[in-house]
C-alpha cells in the first residue's frame, strides 16, 4: 500500500513540460521596444527580411567620436511616446511595391516578445499609411518563434512587468 | 499507534526527496520532442518558402508565405484578355520554379483598381487557382501583378495559411507538394 501511495506521489511530483522551446505567437503581438521600454503593436511577416520601425521625426547629429546618431520619437496606442537616441549603423536600401529603391537608416533596438529578448537591426520608416508602427522580419523571428497565421495577441512581452 | 506515525513520516520524508528528483536532462529532451509533434499534427510546420504545385497544369513554382498579408499574389506579365463562352478570361505569363515562363488562362473573378504611392493607376485581375501546398489541396483567389523584381514569383497570405499551417521563419522548402488531385 506504502509503494502504490508512493508511486502515485512519485508521478505527480515529475515536472510537467507542456510547452516546447520554440514559442508560437500570432501575426500581430504586443512587443516592448528598448531602451525606450514601450509597448508597442507589431505586425508580424515572415516574408520581410528585416524589422522597421515606425519613426517620427527623425533627426541626425553627431557624437564626440563622429559617429552619426539618429534620434527619433516612437509612439504607442495608449498614448505613449519616447524619443530614441540610436547610433546610425548603416544606410538600407529598400525595394519598395511601386518598384523603386528607398533609402532607411538602421539602428539597433531591442526586442521583446515573450521571453525572448533581442538587440537587433531595424529599418527606420514613416509607417503612419500603415496600421502598426513595428514590422517584425526574419531577422528576429528565425530560430527564436514559430508563426501561426489564425492567431493574433497570444503573448505578452515578459521582459519588463507590464502594466496595461 | 507509533508504528502508524512513523509510517506517516517516511512516506513525507520521501516526498520531501521526491519533489526535489526531477527529470533528467535525456527526459527533457525527449518531452519536449513530443510536444513539438503533438503541435505539428494540429498543422503542418512549413518554411516561409514552400514549393507549391498550381493545377490542372502540374507547374511547380515556389511561394513565399506572408501571415503579414491577407490575400494572395501572384507574378504576371504580358496579360490580355479574351471572352471564352460569354465569360472574361485573360491570358497571362507567370514563371516557374526553373524561372521559365509559363502560360497560364484564367477565368477572371474580379478586377480591381488601385491606386499606387506614385499616384499612378494600376488594374489589378483577380483570378481563382487551384494548387497543392504540403498535403494540402487549396482553391483561393490570387491577385496579380508584375513580381519581376521580387524573389519568389508567389505570395500566400494568411487567409490560405491561417488553421492550417505553421510558420518557422528559419527554415524554407521543407516539404514537396503531395496532393491526390482533386481530393
Amino acid at each position: 500500500m506504502k509503494i502504490f501511495f508512493l508511486l502515485i506521489f512519485l508521478l505527480m511530483a515529475n515536472p510537467i513540460y507542456a510547452n516546447s522551446d520554440t514559442i508560437i505567437i500570432g501575426w500581430l503581438e504586443r512587443v516592448v521596444l528598448k531602451p525606450a521600454n514601450i509597448v508597442m503593436h507589431a505586425k508580424i511577416d515572415t516574408g520581410a527580411d528585416n524589422c522597421s520601425v515606425h519613426a517620427k521625426k527623425i533627426s541626425y547629429s553627431k557624437d564626440d567620436t563622429g559617429h552619426l546618431i539618429a534620434s527619433f520619437k516612437v509612439q504607442n496606442r495608449y498614448g505613449e511616446s519616447k524619443t530614441i537616441k540610436r547610433k546610425v549603423i548603416r544606410t538600407a536600401k529598400i525595394k519598395t511595391k511601386v518598384g523603386g529603391l528607398q533609402r532607411r537608416p538602421v539602428v539597433s533596438i531591442g526586442i521583446c516578445i515573450d521571453t525572448i529578448d533581442e538587440y537587433i537591426e531595424c529599418n527606420l520608416v514613416d509607417r503612419s499609411h500603415f496600421d502598426y508602427p513595428v514590422l517584425l522580419g526574419r531577422n528576429f523571428l528565425a530560430s527564436n518563434v514559430l508563426v501561426d497565421s489564425s492567431e493574433t495577441y497570444l503573448t505578452e512581452p515578459k521582459c519588463r512587468k507590464v502594466e496595461r | 499507534m507509533t508504528l502508524i506515525k512513523f509510517n506517516k513520516l517516511t512516506t513525507y520524508f520521501f516526498l520531501f526527496l521526491i519533489s526535489f528528483t526531477g527529470l533528467t536532462a535525456e527526459e527533457i529532451k525527449i518531452e519536449r520532442e513530443q510536444s513539438i509533434k503533438s503541435t505539428t499534427i494540429i498543422r503542418n510546420r512549413l518554411g516561409w518558402v514552400e514549393r507549391v504545385k498550381i493545377f490542372p497544369e502540374d507547374i511547380d513554382i515556389e511561394a513565399k508565405l506572408t501571415p503579414g498579408s491577407e490575400g494572395n499574389a501572384l507574378h504576371a506579365t504580358d496579360i490580355k484578355e479574351f471572352t471564352s463562352n460569354g465569360e472574361n478570361w485573360i491570358r497571362f505569363e507567370t514563371q516557374d520554379k526553373f524561372d521559365k515562363k509559363i502560360k497560364l488562362e484564367r477565368k477572371i473573378i474580379s478586377k480591381r483598381k488601385y491606386i499606387t504611392s506614385k499616384g499612378k493607376k494600376e488594374k489589378r485581375y483577380i483570378i481563382e487557382m487551384e494548387f497543392c501546398i504540403a498535403n494540402k489541396y487549396i482553391k483561393n483567389n490570387f491577385s496579380l501583378s508584375d513580381r519581376s523584381m521580387f524573389e519568389y514569383p508567389a505570395r500566400l497570405g494568411r487567409d490560405v495559411l491561417a488553421g492550417l499551417f505553421i510558420i518557422d521563419p528559419g527554415s524554407t522548402k521543407t516539404t514537396k507538394p503531395n496532393c491526390k488531385k482533386r481530393s
